[in-house]
């Protein structure tokens, strides 16, 4: 299936969760906040939240900035 | 020197640290210790899915510096809100630097957005330093409203200009029951160490040193200007006079 992520369109397995999904990006979960929609999933629901076609997935990280 | 102490929490240092302009992370973090500084802001920004192992973070030692995650980039109170709750996700801490300045020319903080989102924040748990004009009445307010401290600028946000603001400064220093860290616009080590010398509690610096042409000497020279700056206020800095006053005793020893 397809979901969102940063604006970007990604095919991901049709029963994937948030930490499969980080794990399919090669993305450390450490430092990262997570939103599907205007909703931030604290990480320790990551392994549960299962998601869904079409879904707006924004990650977020730390960076420079004063 | 007496410490500084923001909700509770006690710093050794009473400069804190901007991350953005640096050339690199190296660099960025070389400079973070020379300063001497215990507290660092970042940004947050969106993962670049091409280059997921981009890591500000390898570069800044939990042990040694606290995280102050900014919200810079948003225009209202909701997306601070939104902004806020994710850095403390991310970065796993309720403090956080409050800015919202829609206008990308001046970055000049929006009063009224600010005063919301510093409100909403503090019912929700986080340590709030919110960025502002530097306007007396509104300091107040935002310390009503549960700002742990109030940033104040000195002039906009990297135009290195100094104390435009320094009488408005004076007053919300005067009037303060949070912590006054004037942040903004500090472009030289002798505006910080003024900052310091008017009570400043704290400054925070980040494109003076960042895009100089060493930022570890400079890191190191703010460093010593905030402490210089910061003992003399303690020591009491003594009055100007319109006349002179002679520091030599006038005997008339050549008097024959």
């Amino acid at each position: 299936m397809k979901v969102y992520v940063n604006d970007e369109c990604i095919d991901t397995a049709d029963a994937s969760n948030i930490s499969l999904l980080l794990k399919q990006l090669n993305t450390t979960p450490k430092g990262i906040a997570v939103a599907i929609g205007a909703n931030i999933i604290p990480s320790n629901l990551w392994d549960d939240y299962q998601l869904k076609e079409d879904d707006q997935v924004l990650l977020i990280r730390a960076t420079q900035g004063g | 020197m007496q410490k500084l102490t923001i909700s509770g929490q006690e710093f050794n240092s009473r400069l804190f640290l901007g991350t953005g302009k640096f050339s690199s992370n190296q660099l960025m973090e070389q400079a973070l210790i020379a300063s001497g500084s215990d507290m660092v802001t970042t940004a947050l920004r969106r993962v670049d899915l091409q280059n997921t192992e981009d890591d500000i973070l390898k570069h800044i030692n939990p042990n040694r510096f606290r995280l102050l995650p900014n919200t810079s980039g948003v225009r209202t109170a909701k997306e601070a809100v939104f902004a806020a709750e994710l850095a403390r996700e991310a970065l796993q801490t309720n403090w956080l630097k409050l800015e919202i300045h829609p206008d990308p020319k001046y970055l000049l903080a929006d009063t009224v957005e600010t005063l919301k989102a510093c409100e909403q924040l503090a019912k929700k748990g986080f340590i709030v330093l919110p960025y502002m004009q530097a306007d007396p009445i509104l300091a107040k307010q935002l310390e009503e409203v549960g700002a742990a401290a109030v940033m104040p600028l000195g002039s906009p946000i990297g135009s290195n200009k100094g104390l435009i603001t320094r009488e408005f400064i004076k007053i919300i220093i005067e009037q303060a029951n949070v912590p006054v860290i004037v942040d903004a616009g500090i472009g030289a080590p002798s505006h910080a160490a003024e900052a310091m010398e008017m009570g400043a509690d704290a400054v925070l610096v980040n494109t003076a040193i960042a895009v100089s042409n060493d930022p570890v000497m400079m890191a190191e020279a703010f460093k010593l200007a905030v402490k210089a700056g910061r003992m003399a206020f303690e020591a009491k800095l003594v009055a100007q006079l319109n006349m002179a006053e002679a520091s030599s005793p006038l005997t008339s020893f050549l008097d024959l």
